[in-house]
Order: structure tokens, then sequence, then C-alpha cells
């Protein structure tokens, strides 16, 4: 796999929190290049591709979401958004834009290198084409669709197979309900969230411990859910 | 434009022709209007003291231009009045004495509402601006709140922190307490929005226990030193409200209830279903609730006295708890046997009847 230290872009106009991040992901073995605004950002995306970009959605120059819509035209670089809370539609907006995950400001160093980890593993995964996604004790192939937990192989219906097929395919990243909705029911089934929330229940009931306190598969409220990696670092109220 | 922010919005500022002509040409204006819907509804109606209907175009303008316009707006009625609608009618005398009374009561009264009116409206602009403060000052401070936080729990995992006891408990001293004052802050800015802007809540459908479980989990630093059950009856069935906005006001009400409880007593969360209502239930073992506390929970600021002094908090918690349930068409209420007995806190939410169509559902 990656033998080279892997890189990251920084963008965002606080210099403070560029400082802190730098420090962080010094510190974690990353390569740090950072940048002030929106164009500075692209720029630095076109000249020296990174293998992740952090993205500050509140821009001096250009909107958080018109850097990512404009780098993802040409480039399916790893991009983690900060965000603010209280703004669950736009969260849902940059995901469907592209966005492979988001924190929200105030965050903690850990929860941002374990997004950020996540994004990186799912990134060279799909380029490898490995089948095998490996969560502590759960492990889907992908390939020959079965699932095992803590060893022993489990029967899954073929809707709940797809549901966590879909979390696997973004092990530690979040997953959008419509993204789910319209991969597993077909489009026009946006208003059925229902249904979701039925499946996800049934899944929990075989893949958790104890179903009522779910550590594999997380909500992430108002925006969909996501599979946790072992150091996937759940989001607490700050 | 919306009536309610029309009216409340502040008079306009600049030259004079902006703050007095303008009003004022639009009062007579006003006046003019009032005179012919008078003159027209007179042909069908017998109206006793046409006078009082002046009233409202002078109160209308006090409330939006403030006090000379509505002077001039009340001394333009009382000349109207006198013209069109009292004998001599197309003169400004008043024939008898009675209607003479009625025009110097009238325009008293003018007076008086034009004045009432523009003293409220300024009461109107202090609280308007008090929000805006609040607002800004809160948006400013989070900030550098994001930099503490964010370089604490850097340092606080840095090689030479972690291994060394006192200067890792620093580290999280100084992450713990940026933390506590976001949630201030994110309190204040709630708050702020809740009366600016008001709530406008999504409907989503929610599972009740994955959303209690999803509140506890994200205050569990706030909830590490209680023992919190959950129980769930089998009936419950899925409901429809705003995830984030529930979850804002059950975990206020969780974090009261270890605030206000010692440590390592037990707070049970109750999840049933009672007729067309999904209730939850949150019990604590602690300080418990006066009478008083009872009713006055859920006003703004209010803070029982008893405990207002040796716990800190600012009253808004469970206000904007009930703001963002009640927007969602649910309740809260709160019982306790009394002091030091434990309250329980209930939030009834209506429930939707989920879609029958399990048939998309299920599979195999």
């Amino acid at each position: 796999m990656n033998n080279h230290a892997p890189s990251v872009l920084l963008v965002d106009d606080e210099a403070q929190i560029r400082r802190f991040l730098r420090a962080g992901f010094e510190m974690d073995g990353f390569n740090v290049q950072d940048a002030e605004n929106g164009s500075e950002g692209i720029k630095n995306a076109t000249m020296r591709p990174p293998d992740l970009i952090i993205l500050d959605l509140a821009l001096p120059d250009v909107d958080g979401s018109e850097v990512l819509a404009r780098l993802r035209a040409w480039s399916n670089v790893p991009v983690i958004v900060l965000s603010v809370r209280s703004n669950e539609d736009e969260k849902v907006k940059l995901l469907q834009l592209g966005a492979d995950d988001y924190v929200v400001k105030p965050f903690g160093m850990a929860e941002l290198l374990a997004r950020s980890r996540a994004a990186i593993r799912r990134h060279t995964r799909n380029q490898s084409g490995d089948p095998v996604v490996s969560l502590g004790r759960l492990s889907v192939d992908l390939a020959n669709r079965s699932v095992f937990v803590d060893g022993e192989r489990l029967s899954l219906t073929r809707k709940e197979f797809r549901l966590l097929q879909i979390l696997a395919q973004h092990a530690g990243n979040v997953v959008t309900h419509s993204q789910l909705l319209n991969e597993i029911w077909g489009t026009g089934h946006d208003q059925d969230s229902h249904y979701l929330r039925i499946f996800v229940r049934k899944l929990r009931q075989k893949i958790e411990v104890d179903p009522t306190k779910p550590k594999l598969l997380l909500t992430e409220l108002g925006v969909g859910y996501r599979l946790s990696t072992d150091e996937s670092v759940k989001t607490t109220q700050h | 434009m919306h009536f309610g922010t029309w009216f409340n919005s502040p008079p306009p500022k600049g030259n004079w022709i902006e703050r007095y002509m303008i009003p004022s040409l639009i009062a007579l204006f006003l006046v003019a209007v009032t005179t012919i819907l008078i003159a027209i509804a007179l042909r069908w109606l017998i109206l006793g003291n046409v006078g009082v209907l002046y009233l409202l175009p002078v109160f209308v303008v006090a409330m939006r231009w403030g006090l000379i316009p509505a002077l001039i707006c009340a001394v333009v009625s009382v000349a109207a009045s006198a013209f069109f609608f009292y004998p001599p009618i197309f003169s400004f005398k008043a024939q008898n004495w009675d209607n003479q009374v009625d025009l110097v009561l009238f325009t008293i009264v003018a007076v008086a509402t034009s004045h009432l009116a523009s003293r409220l409206r300024r009461k109107d602009e202090v609280e308007r601006l008090r929000e805006a403060l609040i607002g800004s000052v809160s948006h400013e401070l989070r900030t550098p709140l994001a930099s503490i936080m964010g370089a604490s729990s850097v340092i606080a995992n840095a090689e030479g922190v972690k291994n060394d006891p006192h200067l890792s408990t620093l580290a999280n001293v100084v992450r713990e307490e940026a933390e506590r004052l976001n949630h201030d802050i994110q309190n204040l800015l709630d708050a702020t929005r809740i009366s600016s802007d008001g709530i406008h809540p999504k409907r989503e459908w929610i599972d009740p226990a994955d959303i209690v479980n999803v509140a506890i989990e994200r205050r569990a630093r706030a909830l590490a030193s209680h023992k919190v059950r959950v129980t769930i009856s089998d009936t419950v069935s899925l409901f429809e409200g705003d995830p984030v906005l529930f979850d804002q006001a059950i975990g206020q009400i969780l974090s009261n209830a270890a605030k206000y409880s010692p440590a390592h007593s037990e707070i049970e969360v109750d999840i049933r279903h009672e007729s067309d209502q999904i209730v939850f239930s949150v019990s604590d073992r602690g300080a418990g609730m006066t009478r008083e506390d009872q009713t006055r929970l859920g006003e703004r600021f209010y803070r029982s006295p008893r405990l207002a002094s040796t716990t800190a908090g600012s009253g808004l918690g469970i206000w904007i708890a009930r703001a963002f349930l009640e927007a969602s068409g649910g309740s809260i209420a709160a019982e306790s046997g009394g002091l030091n007995q434990g309250s329980k806190v209930t939030i009834r939410m209506p429930a939707s009847k989920v879609p029958a169509r399990e048939a998309e559902a299920t599979d195999e």
C-alpha cells in the first residue's frame, strides 16, 4: 500500500485553525500544505495533488461548496469538510456534491484524523480493488456477498446485505439517507425514510452485541449512517 | 412582506424627508382612505361616533413611524372628522357642545395612543438590539474556541504529554472547559435564534430508541458519573419530528438530570406508547422540584432559587428544549415528589401513523 507519507492540503482562512491542524496532522505523520482561501486551495490541489483535502466551508473568496464542485470536476481526492452545527441540510448537500465526510467545529483532532484515515483508506481500496472490508468483529466480503461477525457467517436478506455493503464501502465515513434510499430502493424513495429506520433496526439486531447500544452501525442525526471503523471516534456533544 | 415584520421594522433613518415627510404624506393618505371608507360605510350603516374609527390610521402610523407623523395624523384626523362627519358638514365648526367634547377627547386619545405605541416600539428596538448583540458576540467567541479546543486536543495527544499524568490532566482541563463554554455559547445562539428567527422544524421518521441512544452517547461526558438506564416498551413505533431539535431537547433534560442529582445515582429513561403519543420520561434521584419550580420550569432564565447559587447554569436549557419540542407539536412537563425526591421530566410527541407499505420494506 502506501509507503510514502500521506499528504494533506488544509484550506481554512483562520490562521490559528490552520496551525493546530498542521501540528495535529504532522504529528500523525502527514506531509502538510495549506491555503488560506478557496482559489489558492484549488491552485495548490492542482499543482501538488494531495492525498486528502480538509476544506473549511466559510472561505473569504469562494464558497466552500463551490471549491468542492470545482475540485470534483477533475479529481476524486478525498475531501473532509469543516462545517458548523445546526445546518444538516448543508452537510447533506456537500456530501451529495462529493465530500467524503464532515466534522463539526469545534472538534477534536482525534475525530478528524479518524475520518481522514477512513476516507484515504476507502480511496486506496477503490483503486486496489480489495473486496474485503474488516472492521474489528465485523468483516464484509463485497465480492462473495458474505458477512462474518466474530468469525461466524451471518445470514442477511438481500436488502440488509445491500445496506451493509454500501456502508462498508464507505466504512468510517457517513452515508446520507437519500443515498442509501436511492441505492437500495431506487430513485423516488427519498420520502420513505421509515423503510431505512426499520432495516437499520433489523441489521443492528444481527451485527451488534447489544442492538440498543450500537457500536458498529452509528446514527448521524439528520444526515445518515456511519459504519464505525475501530478507530472511529464517535461524535460527542461539545 | 410579512405584516408582523413590517410592523416591527425600525423607522427609516436618514434625513428629515425620509423620517418625517414621507411618513406624514402616508399618514395623510391613510386619513383620506379612512374618510372614504367611512363615507361608503355610512350609506348602509348607522355609525355612532365615526371619530373613533380615525384611531386606526393614527395607531398604524404611530407603530410604524413614531410620534411626530402620528401627531400629524391625529390632528388631520380630528380636522377630517369635524369637516366631513360632524354637523355642520363641510365646515370645521362643531354645531353642538357634545361634538366639541368628542373632538377634544379624541385628540387626547390620539396623542396618548401614538405616544404609547412609539414607546412600545422603542422597547422592542432595545430588545432586538440585545438579541443581535448576543448573536454576534456568541459567533465571535466560537472561532477562537474552535482553535482552543483543537489545539488542546493535539496537545493532549502529544507523546510528551500523554505519558505525563500532570500535563495530560491539564490538557484535558483546557479541552473540557472549552467544551463547556462552547455548550453555553450554543445555548445562547439557540436562544437568540428562537426569539429572532423562530424555529422551522423538519419532519423525518425517527426511531425513538435510536434517538435516545444517540442523545445519551453524545453527552457521554456529562453523564459519565451517572448510571443511565433505558427501558423501551415493545409497542413503541417510529414517530415524525426533527431529529436534531429532538436530540437537543432530550439532551438538555438528560444533562439537567445529571447536574441536579448526586454522582453515581441512577437516571432512568422510559419510552412508551400512550394512545396517540410517544412518551419519553427522564427520572433522576436528585434535588427534586418545588411546586413553583414545576410550574415555572421552561420559563426563560428561570432557575430554582435554592439551586441557583450552588450550580452553574443560565436558565436557558429547558426553555430551549420546550421551544424545540412545542415547535414540533410536542410538549414537556415536570413532576416531582418534592425536595430531594428526584424529578421526572416527560416529553410527549404526537405518534404519526407509519405508512403501511410494509411490503416494500420487507424482502425475501
